[in-house]
């Protein structure tokens, strides 16, 4: 292993052990503060008139992430368009 | 539909508009090309007219809170949910009034410059494309007051961007820089997401406000800290601060000029989000000295390393950029002071809210000089194919308007009066001297390496006796001049009525900053 | 490069079947597992299924990029038409103007365990469908215009 290699593990290492000791403070399965999901689970179902509930979130409480997400897939269809366009076509550089 | 309802819905739309118009700019450029130019100014303009419209809402009538997907708005809690906020909130204080003005305004200007700067290029269905939802990230960014939504508006603009920097695709070169900008920009995205997801699995929510209200309850916690120095890592490598910049030359140098001018934009947003999180998030739940000297810091190296990289430059485009990163230095050193100070009433008074708002005012002013000065090497490149400053010279013969452009630009960024840049710079130099004497002098000083810098350029691209190579250059296309042109009055009118513009926008925003208890007051309710 | 006969045979087969899968967990997003982003990428990678079995053909006749490009279009203006309707019924952006109006999957719910009805959800389903036709078009198209630029060889011209 050469000398780049070990610098590289070691940044890795430590932003690991710092990650990990940061989520030990917080309790799994158990968290302190659970309203927001329990406000989603009881009324969810009602409110929105989905049966599946992380679709009730996706789509209707937290509806305009979800278009932004859709807009980042719809971002990088374009960015592949404008950035393929030479290689289909042929295309000399041109003057700005 | 009344006309109550669209003036309740205005931040929706703000995004709505932007997002709407950029789906079908594709199908709109297939189908009827002669429309597309037309189209994507359309959207534009009635961007910029929502924009405005909220920003002097929020400058009149105080904090807007919109909610999405209730039948009322203004609601922000539900009533059945036990006081806390389920769905997601754009929070427009005065703060992010500001950024959507700064936003709206460069993106007019530098779309009526790209209407005719991209005219001799293909693929201009995408690149509108991209630059409306460039434009919709920003705002997106500064007006959010959720910290996912926050997440996927830098996804999209972060794209957006990356793909804009590799416009010119220019046999690989630009392809290179476009992918450096999306790689550290997914790189800080996901640090970005990391520290949510802290931060959510502790407290449960995303709400900027309700998570500042609990964590202000619960302490600074391990996983906290953590998540904080995971926001400010992402945050000052996507604005462009010393020591994580080196993506900025590259993307600023090989994007066209248009985009370049916006990503400033795009950076400032950044900027502002991590201000957001320092102040509005963290605030008073935290050890404000230090995180304010580390901002300094940052500030500090930024102003310096940044200008001195600048000076050596050949290239236009990239020497600009190098002082874009110097220049985030100032806003950096301005609102740092204020966070240093932010736990002492008295120093917060003192001098305090003073550099905080020339830092904020920095912000505007930067956008529009730094766009304007971008806009010109655009303009220069355009007629002449190159950006190199040996081979320039003599182009004040030809490009009269542009050089008086120049001017007005290379003035402004070296703070001399009566320039918008000299009003942000005195009152940073003012009130950091009663933080901190040396700091002001290398303020300073870092002022008068950017007048040299810029004055060698200037000596280099137009003066001179007319060379032979560039006999035919004429002046610039009109479009490309108007959308300068209002650029260099904003910088004009800004330097000449500062205490105005300070008034009505810089200190509300700098106040609202400040105020932890108002931001979450205006979510939550009561404070 | 020709795939061989058993390749293409299996892909045929199989793209209708991997098709109406995508659909069915686009259709059933609001009920079971599943929406338009998970079921768009099932239909999308039917259609990448066909481009690797037929990359000797002319892509541009086997998977036409124009009608996807719209077709993404298309998903993405509905997404956002059917949000920003409701600014024009006179409510927020993004509200829910079809739950419990006992119109066009607008049937209400009780709390509680039931079959699934496939007519509740209000703009659930209606986005689901947007997205679902958003996410098939936008990776098919990404697949098809790297498969041509990378593979001379396989792909006709553009448009």
């Amino acid at each position: 292993m050469n000398r780049k290699n070990g610098i590289t593990v070691c940044i890795i290492a430590i932003i690991a052990v710092v990650l990990i000791y940061a989520q030990s403070g917080i309790s799994f399965g158990d968290p302190v503060y659970q309203d927001m999901d329990q406000y989603f689970l009881l009324n969810g179902q009602v409110q929105t008139g989905g049966n599946n509930i992380c679709t009730d979130v996706v789509f209707d409480f937290r509806a305009f992430d979800t278009l932004g997400e859709a807009t980042v897939l719809f971002t990088a269809v374009m960015g592949v368009i404008v950035i393929f366009r030479r290689l289909m076509k042929g295309e000399e550089y041109e003057a700005e | 539909m009344t006309g109550m309802d669209l003036f309740a819905n205005l931040p929706g739309l703000l995004l709505a508009v932007p997002l709407i118009f950029a789906f079908a700019t594709p199908l709109i450029g297939r189908y009827l090309p002669r429309a597309r130019d037309g189209w994507v100014l359309l959207g534009m303009v009635l961007t910029t007219v929502i924009g405005l419209l909220i920003a002097s809402a929020v400058f009149t009538g105080g904090t807007v809170a919109y909610t999405f997907g209730v039948p009322d708005p203004s609601v922000t809690v539900p009533p059945d949910s036990g006081g806390i906020p389920v769905r997601i909130i754009f929070n427009i204080d005065a703060m992010s009034a500001f950024m959507v003005v700064i936003a709206v305004v460069t993106g007019l200007c530098v779309m009526l410059y790209s209407l005719s700067a991209a005219s001799r290029s293909s693929g201009k269905d995408g690149y509108y494309t991209l630059f409306l939802l460039l434009v919709a990230g920003v705002l997106g960014m500064v007006c959010t007051g959720d910290l996912f939504n926050f997440f996927v508006f830098l996804e999209i603009a972060s794209l957006a961007g990356a793909a804009l920097v590799a416009f010119r695709v220019d046999k690989g070169i630009a392809i290179e820089a476009g992918l450096k900008y999306a790689m550290l920009s997914t790189i800080g995205g996901l640090f970005f997401l990391l520290g949510v997801a802290l931060l959510f699995g502790q407290y449960n929510t995303l709400n900027i406000a309700f998570l500042a209200e609990r964590m202000g309850t619960t302490g600074l916690t391990t996983p906290d800290a953590v998540a904080l120095v995971l926001f400010v890592t992402a945050l000052a490598m996507k604005c462009g601060a010393v020591p994580m910049h080196f993506w900025a030359p590259d993307a600023y140098a090989m994007a066209p000029a248009a985009v370049t001018a916006f990503l400033v934009v795009s950076s400032q947003a950044s900027l502002y989000a991590l201000f957001r999180i320092c102040f509005s998030l963290y605030g008073q739940t935290l050890n404000t000295v230090l995180l304010g000297w580390f901002i300094i810091i940052l500030g500090l190296l930024s102003m310096f390393i940044g200008v001195t990289m600048a000076i050596l430059q050949k290239d236009v485009k990239r020497l600009m950029a190098y002082h874009a990163v110097s220049q985030t230095g100032y806003m950096l050193l301005g609102v740092g002071v204020g966070l240093a100070v932010l736990s002492s009433p008295l120093l917060l008074s003192n001098f305090g809210m003073m550099a905080m708002e020339g830092g904020i005012f920095h912000i505007m002013n930067h956008a529009f000089y730094k766009g304007l000065l971008f806009l010109t090497a655009g303009v220069i490149f355009y007629r002449c194919g190159t950006r190199n400053l040996n081979d320039l010279g003599g182009l004040g013969h030809s490009m009269k308007w542009t050089m008086l452009f120049f001017i007005i630009g290379a003035l402004a960024i070296a703070g001399i009066p009566p320039f918008n840049g000299f009003a942000s710079k005195l009152m940073i130099y003012e009130s950091v001297f009663s933080f901190n004497p040396l700091l002001s002098i290398i303020a300073m000083v870092v002022s008068i390496l950017t007048l040299a810098s810029f004055v060698k350029v200037f000596h280099s691209i137009f003066m001179g006796p007319k060379r032979p190579e560039f006999a035919d250059v004429t002046e610039a296309p009109l479009p490309m001049l108007f959308g300068m042109g209002v650029l260099s009055i904003l910088v004009i009118l800004f330097g000449i009525f500062p205490e105005q513009v300070v008034e009505v926008m810089v200190a509300p925003a700098a106040s609202a900053l400040a105020d932890q208890a108002g931001y979450i007051g205006s979510v939550m309710g009561g404070a | 490069m020709k795939q061989s006969n058993i390749v293409r045979i299996t892909a045929d087969i199989m793209f209708p079947f991997i098709m109406i899968f995508g659909a069915y967990v686009v259709l059933h997003g609001h009920l079971t597992p599943g929406g338009g982003f998970q079921g768009g990428a099932v239909m999308a990678s039917g259609v990448v299924l066909l481009l690797i079995a037929h990359c000797d053909k002319d892509i541009k006749t086997l998977i036409p990029t124009q009608i996807l490009k719209n077709v993404e279009t298309f998903g993405l203006l509905l997404f956002g038409l059917s949000a920003l309707a409701a600014v024009i019924l006179g409510s927020g952006f993004f509200t829910n103007w079809l739950v419990n109006t006992g119109l066009l999957f607008g049937t209400p719910v009780e709390y509680g365990p039931n079959p699934g009805y496939l007519n509740t959800g209000g703009v659930i389903p209606v986005m689901n469908i947007a997205v679902g036709l958003e996410v098939l078009a936008a990776l098919s198209v990404i697949a098809v215009i790297m498969f041509r630029s990378t593979e001379p060889d396989c792909g006709g011209e553009e448009q």
